[in-house]
């Protein structure tokens, strides 16, 4: 995933998630909720899932180009996003793909390598599985691999 | 060689499970007569399935079986098609009587072939849920099926079967049969954006949109399915009978399980 990543003319692809936010592929770290595109990402005012409403998704169907497809990832597997904004989107003509956060992040990547107008509005997941690779690639970034520790940096 | 043979299919009667009782090793290495190829020249009809007597009453008696075996469960069993056995469960019973096909003993039906879904509109619980499994130890198949309506979800099985996850996938993205407690569920063949589940029976055969590039804005639109040509309906049926060998085919046989059963009806 990281080679593919670094493909510099596919845009903005999201590289890992932990709980505090997202490593994107330009080499930023995004802290909190986010809402990415292609080229930019910004900050999104949001706490959870359930807090979605039709003001936090105002930026995505006033953009022009109208997006195709909205990816939004609710954090941890479970949470609801509302009736009534799944109905509101729908007028606006932008389909939905709701799903738990680690899924999220892997849609939106491989929508956007093939080229079509996605945007994605992640939430980080409170709880996931971290994996022997994760804690190794993260010693490897802070540059301290021969440390033992007891608490995995994530 | 001859020797060795014989030695081979003794050991293959040995494992097989010609009633519910346990092994009966004292079996003498006897041919049975679907053990061997033979070219048999005053048969009559070749391309028509044999139904062995033996075999379906076999068949019969192990479903009783499991119909004894959980009886809180099990509504119904029948034999369809000659040789295939049906258990028609409670949905509440799904993953109990999956749990108890793939580790008890006398079934371990450890593959999963198959889970499908049956769509029939009329019901009150339109959905069937279709569970194909396999013992390998047995040589023998059967399935297990269930129902549900539209907004009751189902139990996953994947905790029995990991197989269950596409498969649950797909009845899910097809059919819009929600599984409880599944590790992943999400649409699997689908596309990213699509609205509806195809298989059901009020979803029309050229769906709702259609795609296509669009120049002026030089990308892929979706836009409703617009027929150039109006839906055309043959009808094939022809004044002549298409298959006269199969004039009498042998029927389903269903046993009632409250006729048969003693103990746990009696609760």
């Amino acid at each position: 995933m990281t080679i593919v990543n670094q493909d510099t003319s596919l845009g903005i692809l999201i590289n890992s998630y932990s709980r505090a936010g997202f490593r994107l592929s330009n080499g930023m770290m995004a802290i909190g909720p986010i809402a990415i595109f292609p080229k930019s990402v910004l900050s999104w005012d949001v706490n959870t899932a359930e807090d979605i409403n039709e003001e936090s998704l105002s930026l995505f169907y006033t953009l022009e180009p109208k997006i195709d497809i909205l990816v939004i990832g609710v954090g941890n597997p479970g949470q609801q996003v509302s009736s009534k904004i799944i109905q509101y989107m729908k007028e606006k003509h932008i389909s939905l793909e709701i799903s738990p956060t680690e899924t999220a992040c892997a849609t939106y990547n491989f929508l956007n390598a093939e080229g079509r107008c996605v945007a994605g509005a992640l939430i980080p997941p409170t709880q996931y599985r971290i994996s022997e690779d994760d804690i190794a690639s993260t010693k490897r970034r802070n540059r301290d691999m021969m440390k033992v520790d007891d608490f995995p940096i994530v | 060689m001859a020797a060795s043979g014989r030695i081979i299919r003794g050991i293959s009667s040995l494992f097989s499970r010609k009633c519910c009782s346990s092994f009966l090793p004292s079996k003498s290495p006897i041919l049975s007569s679907n053990a061997i190829l033979r070219y048999n020249t005053t048969e009559s009809s070749p391309t028509i399935k044999k139904v062995d007597a033996v075999a379906t009453s076999s068949l019969m008696d192990f479903g009783l079986y499991v119909a004894e075996c959980m009886p809180k469960y099990v509504q119904k069993v029948q034999i369809v098609t000659g040789n295939e056995l049906e258990v028609l469960v409670a949905p509440d019973g799904i993953v109990p009587v999956l749990h108890f096909l793939k580790d008890h003993h006398q079934c371990q039906f450890a593959s999963l072939a198959d889970i499908g879904a049956m769509d029939v509109p009329s019901r009150e619980n339109r959905f069937e849920i279709i569970y194909n499994l396999l013992s390998l130890r047995f040589n023998s198949r059967i399935r297990v099926k269930s129902y549900t309506d539209e907004l009751t979800p189902v139990d996953s099985c994947y905790e029995v079967f990991k197989a269950a996850d596409w498969y649950e996938r797909e009845i899910w993205d097809m059919y819009g049969v929600f599984f409880a407690n599944h590790p992943d569920l999400r649409r699997i063949l689908t596309d990213y954006g699509f609205e509806g589940h195809p298989f059901r029976k009020d979803f029309p055969l050229t769906g709702y949109v259609e795609v296509r590039y669009d120049d002026e804005v030089k990308r892929v639109v979706v836009e409703p399915v617009e027929l150039a040509q109006e839906f055309r309906k043959f009808d094939l049926s022809s004044p002549w009978e298409t298959f006269p060998n199969l004039r009498t085919l042998p029927a389903g046989t269903e046993e009632d399980l409250k006729a048969t059963q003693t103990g746990p009806a009696k609760q």
